[in-house]
């Protein structure tokens, strides 16, 4: 008789231990996570500015009996076209020079005012602009985009065709030229 | 004469020890579930702007691109939403993901200066993702300070998954 009752309490052993068994597999089971890490990134540009550094000066100039043009390129050289016979003393010819800052090796769009004449005591004078980036005196049309440099600077030399029609009007002729800057 | 009639007073639990591994064997492959692995596949981007009177960026799940206040969007450099992608290994029961755990901020660093992201929205977003959805899209909001210092900012978030 107890040799039958001790089989009996090790097999009633075996089967609690088999529940929890099972119930700890289960538990184990049941809830778990992953995670990851991710990297955020942003760039702050500074600032694109501009401002002017040198005026669009025509000089003097003497109007003919045939219209012609006064030209001024992106190195300050002029010349004259037509009837116009370029003079000599007062203002110096100087082409415009705008200054642009901002973050190095940026690229950036330019736009320029369109319709630009100079106002006196004759006709209106149209002025055709003409830029580049390097002062060179090759420009024939305007620069659209420039790139600043390691430091972040670049300069927009700006030149122009001057209309000046036949017999224009003696005066002090003036107009505004802007440059409007922005990054890509 | 049967062999259980050999058994003394006192073997019982020794004979429960020796057999204890067996049971876990089969328990085993019944029960365990695949381990679920998030793995980022792609950072969470805001690209180049320009910071002026400041303001926020806003990087929806889709990857596209907002602003508020000041800030300035530049056209140039990328910017993306976070990706993470899901997956299973090992054996066991195919893992079903059920939530998503995002953070409720991260700061990005550039040397001294600091930015901060919140507002984080996952597609799908934080509820059941239910078993057969493999990624998960992340986007945020970047606050912008006037005045930015100019630079370029990094941080990390953690994302969580949790399955069953």
């Amino acid at each position: 008789m107890n040799k039958i009752s001790a089989a009996r309490q090790s097999s009633l052993k075996i089967a609690l231990v088999s529940v929890f068994a099972v119930g700890a597999t289960a538990f184990s089971g049941s809830a778990s996570a992953a995670s990851a890490s991710a990297t955020a990134t942003a760039t702050v540009v500074a600032p694109i500015a501009i401002a002017k550094a040198a005026d669009l000066n025509f000089g003097s100039f003497y109007p003919g009996a045939a219209s012609g043009t006064v030209d001024v390129n992106t190195n300050n050289i002029r010349s004259v076209t037509g009837g116009v016979v370029a003079a000599s003393g007062g203002a110096a010819v100087t082409a415009a020079k705008f200054d642009v800052t901002g973050a190095a090796s940026a690229t950036y769009t330019i736009t320029y005012a369109s319709g630009v004449t100079l106002l006196g005591p004759g006709a209106p004078m149209a002025l055709t602009q003409i830029s580049d980036l390097t002062g060179a005196g090759s420009a024939t049309a305007l620069a659209a985009t420039g790139a600043l440099g390691a430091g972040g600077t670049q300069t927009i030399h700006l030149g122009g065709s001057l209309a000046v029609a036949a017999n224009q009007a003696a005066g002090v002729y003036s107009g505004n030229i802007s440059a409007t800057v922005a990054y890509n | 004469m049967m062999p259980v009639i050999k058994l003394r007073r006192g073997s019982g639990p020794i004979l429960a020890l020796l057999l204890l591994p067996l049971l876990f064997l089969p328990a085993a492959p019944l029960h365990a579930v695949k381990t679920g692995n998030v793995t980022n596949t792609r950072a969470l981007s805001y690209g180049r702007f320009v910071a002026n009177t400041g303001g926020t960026i806003i990087l929806n799940t889709a990857g596209a691109r907002s602003q508020t206040g000041g800030v300035v969007l530049l056209a140039s450099g990328t910017f993306t939403s976070a990706a993470f992608s899901l997956t299973e290994s090992g054996t066991g029961k195919a893992v079903g993901f059920t939530t998503i755990t995002l953070p409720v901020s991260a700061t990005m660093t550039s040397g001294a200066n600091t930015m901060t992201i919140s507002n984080f929205v996952s597609d799908p977003t934080n509820t059941v993702l239910g078993t057969g959805k493999n990624s998960v899209q992340v986007g945020a909001t970047l606050t912008v300070a006037p005045n930015q210092a100019p630079g370029n900012y990094s941080g990390n978030f953690v994302v969580t998954v949790n399955y069953q």
